[in-house]
């Protein structure tokens, strides 16, 4: 749709989320929890930390929950009774608002929209993804770790985001850039106010340190080059890089419960595991650290890139700042762009 | 809305005990077998005990039942391996490709199988039973460790019966009984001593690795058959079967979805990941 700008008022803004909140949405934003920030469930509008850069954890468990029920079980004889998962996830879904988040989160939706449709349709994201709107705020500063420009992305890029706000001084600029955003705003209207694409201040120059189409050249040629397996060396195999990143979606399938009960569930899990590849026959295909940490940045930057025409990366920087290890993949990326 | 991880119920209509530790099962949906074509795989699982995947062992030309083979090692094949004709296992699938049915047509064939490797292989030899018309030569050449590891020891006799057909099956050297009276040899070493010849000729070729990595390199050197023409199967831990769970994949390529079924030309351009 051809994109709405609008001016709102700080105080206003406020009474718009509360407005929403006692309208029955389920808004998430940006909230203080335990000395940390995570996105969560707010009752008002005050609860929502809009100052802090990023949070701990993206919001991708509103889109691929941490677990979920695929199907439920119970077992009779030679009788078997499934009661399918989708319905739950349906009726669940009253409108979800996510509000306050970044940007990058924002990117990360239709960059994991692409895997849970390319081939077979996974109604379970589909579901999820259609119920959210997302309002994103600009950022101003963003940290060291950040890279989302070098990402094809920017602190104030809208891509993913239903509307972006951009603060300054006391009110807020809101370019509504689908229309599950101008339906979600239709009915506080009287709060914003209509303005011209000219009188919203343009987007910062913000400059990229590396270029990420570089990394191509390398990444084709060099799948057995020392550097995957010196430079990660010191990586755990944690696993917290795939935790907190907002695209990885690699999902394990179990069954919980017993032969008479239970359910079937998908639960996140990392490339960064031994397990993951591991055969039955014991062989391991990535056996080394490195191989898996290779698997992550080929992932990423090239076997992502290759089917889908964009990366698997939006540039948060959220693996480094909890890596345990210091492991910094914007040093990393810049090293395969720069043919180390 | 179609909940694309939900499985169907298949019942189980026969359980051939294979060797010690591998069994085949046989299964129906709705009476009879499912459309699927050979090579291609399933998710299997007593539901409790986990999801494994398999490739299809039957012709998908025998429309009573489909079936898949398996070895008792984890906790969901020690669950299958539980199962009785008349129990129930959810099935998901089929996934994945397939061989070239059409394209071998004409053709001469050799299937090379080893050890529990030779399942993809049985589905692809019996549907060329199944249209024998259809091709040309076939040469089986199969091998497992010793006598009792070997599967499929029920059927060899009805594979002989096909016309211009030549069975051959080995064990490794000491793994032969008194009264074995098939060969004794590696399968590539095995695979040497049969006359064959890469012209209009195709080969299938699956096993552990150490045997498809010699297998190959015979076939190509020794016998002058082209990369395009030597077809194997690869496999890899799997979830979904579908190309979202992101764990299957050799350098660019799913197994799930690209493959399980690949041409030795399409290997040799594949990074060292399996």
């Amino acid at each position: 749709m051809e994109e709405k700008y609008f001016e709102i008022l700080a105080e206003d803004l406020k009474k718009f989320v509360n407005s929403l909140i006692s309208d029955n949405f389920n808004v998430i934003a940006p909230k203080d929890k335990d000395g940390d920030t995570f996105y969560g469930k707010i009752d008002k509008f005050d609860e929502a930390n809009l100052d802090i850069l990023l949070p701990k954890m993206s919001y991708k468990e509103y889109l691929l929950p941490k677990t979920e029920t695929l199907f439920e079980y119970s077992v009779s004889g030679v009788d078997v009774d499934i009661k399918d998962g989708l319905g739950a996830v349906t009726g669940e879904n009253k409108k979800r608002v996510i509000f306050g988040g970044r940007p990058c989160d924002a990117a990360a939706g239709p960059i994991m929209d692409k895997v849970f449709n390319w081939d077979y349709k996974d109604e379970f994201f589909n579901e999820r993804f259609k119920n959210l709107t997302i309002i994103s705020i600009a950022c101003k500063k963003p940290d060291n770790y950040c890279f989302c420009t070098e990402m094809q992305l920017s602190p104030e890029s809208s891509y993913g985001s239903d509307i972006l706000l951009k603060k300054e001084d006391n009110k807020y600029f809101a370019a509504v850039v689908s229309e599950k955003g101008l339906e979600l705003i239709t009915p506080y209207l009287s709060l914003f106010k209509e303005i011209t694409k000219a009188q919203i201040p343009a987007d910062k120059d913000w400059k990229k340190v590396f270029e990420i189409e570089k990394t191509k050249g390398f990444l084709d040629k060099n799948f057995e080059h020392n550097y995957f397996q010196d430079r990660f060396l010191s990586c755990i195999g944690c696993g917290i890089c795939t935790y907190t990143c907002p695209t990885c979606h690699c999902f394990d399938i179990q069954d919980e419960g017993n032969l008479k009960e239970g359910r079937r569930i998908r639960n996140w899990d990392s490339c960064q595991f031994a397990i993951f590849t591991l055969h039955t026959s014991g062989h391991n295909p990535r056996v080394t650290q490195g191989d898996r940490y290779r698997q992550r940045l080929m992932h990423k930057f090239k076997i992502y890139s290759e089917k889908f025409n964009k990366y698997l990366c939006v540039g948060c920087g959220r693996c480094s700042r909890n890596c345990p290890e210091d492991i910094d993949i914007k040093e990393v990326v810049k090293d395969l762009a720069g043919l180390i | 809305m179609e909940n694309i991880y939900l499985p169907k119920l298949a019942e189980i209509k026969e359980i051939i005990q294979e060797t010690n530790d591998t069994k085949t099962i046989r299964l129906a949906i709705n009476g009879g077998s499912i459309d699927f074509l050979p090579g291609q795989f399933g998710e299997f699982s007593v539901i409790g005990e986990g999801e494994s995947t398999f490739g299809f062992s039957s012709s998908p030309l025998r429309k009573e039942f489909f079936e898949f083979s398996f070895r008792t090692s984890g906790r969901a094949t020690t669950g299958i391996n539980g199962l009785n004709p008349g129990d129930k296992l959810s099935f998901r699938g089929p996934y994945g490709n397939y061989f070239d049915t059409v394209g071998m047509k004409g053709k001469n064939l050799v299937f090379v199988g080893g050890g529990i490797g030779m399942a993809p292989v049985k589905s692809i030899l019996e549907y060329c039973f199944d249209e024998r018309d259809d091709y040309g030569k076939i040469t089986v050449l199969y091998g497992a460790r010793t006598v009792n590891d070997l599967l499929y020891r029920n059927v060899f006799d009805d594979w002989k019966k096909y016309k211009n057909t030549e069975v051959v099956i080995t064990v490794d050297p000491g793994g032969e009984t008194p009264d074995w009276t098939g060969k004794v040899g590696f399968v590539p070493t095995i695979l040497e001593q049969l006359p064959l010849k890469g012209e209009n000729s195709i080969a299938v070729v699956c096993g552990p690795p150490i045997m498809i990595k010699f297998a190959l390199k015979s076939l190509e050197e020794k016998m002058g058959f082209d990369k395009e023409n030597i077809i194997t199967t690869l496999e890899n831990r799997m979830k979904c079967g579908l190309g979202k769970c992101g764990r299957c994949n050799v350098g660019s390529v799913y197994v799930c979805k690209d493959g399980p079924v690949f041409t030795a030309r399409e290997l040799e351009s594949l990074p060292n990941d399996f």
